[in-house]
């Protein structure tokens, strides 16, 4: 359940969003609800002639895991902005962890807001996304 | 390196449109393995970044597209923003068109660009105003 505005603090942490064994399924079922299809991202053959060890995931596909944790913490109607940056990429056979907190909380445009950061980082820890965003909290 | 028509950039492509259909937003949900209860049946709002979807049919339209030429070997997403004015919903009829920005070539990192892409559902209350997408591939430097 999306949490009310009174009860929110600066620094609370957004639920975080675990996805264990990204598949190379995984990856063609983005592509196809995307409509990303840069073969890079399922196409062996295509992404070794590329010089990488193989395909690899859409930035945006790990973008959306992100964006469970903001989601699940506001409700998606009530997200405003929401900003990624892609660091390392993110290979088959990874586990990916979504973790976000709020930084600040405010009123504008008449409505009650919040800032917050975001971040997915692989099992060596390393950062694949980091963002910003922006959501309303009607309650 | 990319190719890049310099006449194109910041030139607004034609505007297309696509139906957002609850089905088509169960599917991306499930791409993003989010099991949202509020991403299923007929009322279904969409995902944050269901945008990217507009990928199907942006395409098609041809003309600004072409501002750069990419090189699939090479590109990398850079960045992707979103605002959103409202939230999209099933059954709303997203317009969306798309311009490419700007591209300047960073030292070590090939050819930047940026690139915009709009879309203004059918239902917005809020006139003319547009939920924006901006996105910033790079491409990679040739492996030397």
């Amino acid at each position: 359940m999306p949490r009310a505005f009174d009860d929110i603090q600066e620094g609370d942490e957004l639920p975080a969003v675990v996805v264990e064994n990204l598949t190379r399924t995984d990856l063609v079922r983005y592509a196809g609800a995307s409509g990303d299809f840069n073969p890079i991202h399922h196409d062996e053959l295509f992404a070794k002639a590329a010089g990488n060890p193989s395909v690899f995931g859409h930035g945006m596909l790990t973008a959306g895991f992100v964006g469970r944790c903001i989601t699940d913490f506001v409700g998606p109607e009530n997200v405003r902005r929401y900003k990624v940056r892609f660091a390392t990429r993110v290979w088959p056979g990874d586990t990916i962890t979504c973790r976000g907190r709020v930084t600040r909380k405010y009123e504008e445009a008449g409505e009650r807001r919040i800032d917050g950061e975001v971040a997915a980082l692989n099992q060596k820890g390393e950062v694949a996304v980091s963002g910003t965003f922006t959501a309303a909290v009607p309650r | 390196m990319a190719e890049i028509d310099r006449g194109l950039l910041g030139v607004w492509g034609p505007e297309g449109t696509m139906r957002v259909e609850a089905g088509k937003i169960r599917e991306f949900a499930k791409a993003v393995k989010d099991p949202n209860p509020a991403y299923a049946g007929d009322g279904a709002v969409a995902p944050p970044t269901f945008l990217m979807t507009v990928a199907h049919w942006m395409g098609d339209l041809g003309q600004t597209r072409s501002a750069v030429k990419l090189d699939y070997r090479r590109l990398l997403h850079g960045e992707q923003e979103f605002e959103l004015l409202e939230p999209i919903r099933a059954g709303d009829v997203l317009t969306f068109r798309s311009a490419r920005r700007r591209s300047s070539r960073r030292r070590g990192s090939g050819a930047g660009r940026c690139c915009s892409s709009s879309a203004r559902p059918s239902t917005a209350t809020s006139g003319a105003r547009w939920s924006r997408t901006r996105g910033t591939p790079r491409s990679r430097p040739p492996t030397p």
